[in-house]
């Protein structure tokens, strides 16, 4: 401690950065392994990594039941996919709009696209079935998720019109957003209080949000839209930035603030529409993932992105293994428990934290 | 390097906040522009550090036209310092300062931007606040980080908004020393707003005057800050004294 500074200052911090990083995939592995484990089926720790190898990799001893194959590899494993790519996409998007928005309370759900993803997810259940009839009963679920996808991006793209037309601030971008999100909430309101008794049922399942639908087709379909995303989200991160000094700071470094603001919003509403079309309302994850990571590692968007990408797949994996394991077996709604434990934890972490990182 | 703004106009909100501006800035110069509030002091720096686009007129760097050079190699050459550092995310201020390599890398830090940014902090005396955040700092410490991030840039040309607002004396003259090394010693053009007439006639090479919207007086402090230029800009009776650095404006009444 001989020389305070400044010299190794960037090496060490960076330091510091990756083994929080490497910290976090560990211990997502960790949860994983455990989370393939428990359930209400009892499968061993043994058995569980026998049929990971046997069925994933094709190697070592295959003697293990098809009971407990179906059950890690048509159960457990999609849906711990599904919480881990949700995890990922909901903290990363998160973590980019408060950088780019320049504001601590933004994230996919204050922005309105989870309300816009939920009214196009509502009109295609209680609408689908008017218009489309028969064909509807076979293709729902696909109704569905284009619905949810296609209003949460328009969403986006309404809320990026409204400020390019008035060349708004982001202060005005978010409180657009907010404004919206109360305009597609009264959707879902009214479609909920004119529909009938069946699609009311469908239509608050898949409002509570969850991953007991999880399908390897869902995986198949979000895994290369998160790996995209994330390149892009990355790409944009050292720009990102130097928004945080300024805007007009920002501009004198060369950068478009408009083409990245929407580069930045529309990626991020475009991967959290995706996995909410999926997965059904899931809230808080978005928000706190990132800001839990600033206080650890800081504001550099170059490690934050990713950071809160993996802080928010532990949080939602850990709350949806817990969702299925304290009724057992029965199961709670994922969003309770994420809620229940998030923030309680939230508000300790900002009594705790007495640096201020946001001003 | 040179900088020539060529009969610029620049509205806001169909109102011109000033039009047929020219003004040239040479290497190793500091130039002052002053006026009262609202005249576009600020707005002018903005123009001319890119940030802002001249709604007609044209600004030229060594008689190449801004538009038509790239904004990261125009962000080598500009480096602009704001009034007021606003950070939405607190970040440390090595980190701040390293944001003024942006125009030289696009991810990864190089070791060659670590030994630029280790410079300016010994340069600045800042090493001792290198961790520090930049929100937890005093309005001077905050002035010279913003000062140390332009650096970083490396430009030709320093554009500066009221550098020395805010800050007490002490300060004031801490960056100013910084601003005069600028010129003298990097040989880089500097051009400032300000609204202190006193350091502004102490430390730049020439004065700027924007009078009225379209009325400039530029020339040395003692051609530009007469009684009869004050009253008529400022509507201020003022009382002009010799001081041993140079002159100093008594602001004495309100002119009736």
């Amino acid at each position: 401690m001989q020389k305070i500074g400044s010299e190794n200052y960037y090496d060490r911090a960076f330091k510091k950065r990756m083994i929080f990083l490497l910290f976090l995939i560990f211990l997502l592995v960790i949860v994983t392994i455990f989370s393939i484990t428990l359930g209400v089926a009892s499968i061993t720790f043994g058995d569980t990594i026998k049929v990971l190898f046997g069925e994933l990799f094709g190697i070592g001893s295959q003697d293990y039941s098809s009971f407990s194959r179906g059950i890690v590899m048509n159960l457990r494993l999609p849906r711990i996919a599904l919480a881990i790519i949700t995890g990922l996409a909901l903290g990363s998007s998160g973590s980019i709009m408060q950088s780019i928005l320049k504001n601590p309370l933004a994230s996919p759900y204050t922005l309105g696209i989870a309300s816009g993803s939920a009214f196009g997810a509502a009109a295609a259940i209680v609408l689908g079935d008017v218009i489309f009839k028969t064909i509807f009963t076979a293709y729902s679920s696909w109704v569905i998720i284009l619905g949810a996808f296609s209003f949460g991006l328009l969403t986006i793209l309404i809320i990026n019109l409204i400020v390019s037309l008035k060349e708004g601030s982001s202060a005005m971008l978010i409180l657009a957003g907010v404004a919206l999100g109360y305009l597609f909430s009264a959707g879902v309101s009214f479609l909920r209080y004119v529909t009938d008794h069946e699609q009311l049922r469908e239509l608050a399942i898949w409002l509570m949000g969850g991953f007991y639908q999880a399908e390897w087709r869902d995986i198949f379909i979000l895994t290369p839209i998160l790996i995209l995303s994330l390149i892009l989200l990355l790409k944009i991160s050292w720009d990102v930035n130097a928004l945080s000094a300024g805007e007009e700071v920002a501009q004198n470094l060369g950068i478009d603030i408009r083409k990245l603001r929407r580069i930045g919003t529309v990626t991020a509403a475009f991967l959290t529409s995706s996995v909410v079309a999926f997965t059904g309302i899931i809230g808080f994850v978005g928000l706190v993932a990132p800001h839990i990571c600033r206080m650890i590692i800081g504001n550099d968007n170059r490690f934050l992105t990713i950071s809160s990408g993996l802080a928010g797949a532990l949080f939602l994996l850990g709350a949806d293994t817990a969702a299925r394991l304290i009724i057992s077996p029965a199961e709670l709604p994922v969003g309770i428990i994420t809620s229940f434990f998030g923030a309680p934890f939230f508000i300790y972490m900002l009594i705790k934290k007495r640096r201020s990182y946001w001003s | 390097m040179k900088m020539k703004a060529d009969k610029i106009k620049f509205c806001y909100q169909d109102t011109a906040v000033f039009d047929e501006l020219s003004l040239e800035i040479e290497k190793g110069k500091i130039i002052s522009l002053v006026g009262p509030n609202g005249i576009g002091k600020s707005t002018l720096i903005k123009c001319l550090s890119n940030i802002y686009q001249a709604d007609s007129g044209f600004v030229y760097l060594d008689g190449k036209n801004t538009l038509s050079i790239e904004a990261k190699e125009l962000a080598k050459e500009l480096g602009y310092v704001p009034q007021t550092q606003r950070n939405s995310f607190s970040i440390s201020v090595y980190e701040s300062i390293l944001l003024g390599r942006k125009p030289y890398f696009n991810w990864k830090v190089r070791q060659e931007d670590k030994i630029i940014v280790q410079e300016i902090l010994e340069k600045l005396n800042l090493q001792k606040l290198a961790e520090r955040e930049v929100s937890n700092l005093s309005g001077g410490e905050m002035q010279k980080v913003a000062i140390a991030r332009s650096l970083a840039q490396k430009p030709s040309i320093f554009l500066l908004d009221e550098p020395t607002s805010n800050l007490d004396l002490n300060h004031q003259l801490e960056v100013m020393n910084i601003i005069t090394e600028l010129a003298k010693e990097e040989n880089a053009a500097v051009v400032m707003a300000i609204h202190d007439l006193n350091l502004a006639a102490r430390f730049s090479d020439y004065i700027f005057l924007i009078a009225e919207k379209g009325k400039y007086i530029s020339g040395k402090a003692e051609e530009v800050f007469t009684e009869e230029n004050m009253e008529a800009t400022y509507g201020v009776k003022v009382e002009i004294v010799e001081s041993s650095k140079g002159m100093l404006i008594m602001p004495i009444e309100l002119s009736s």
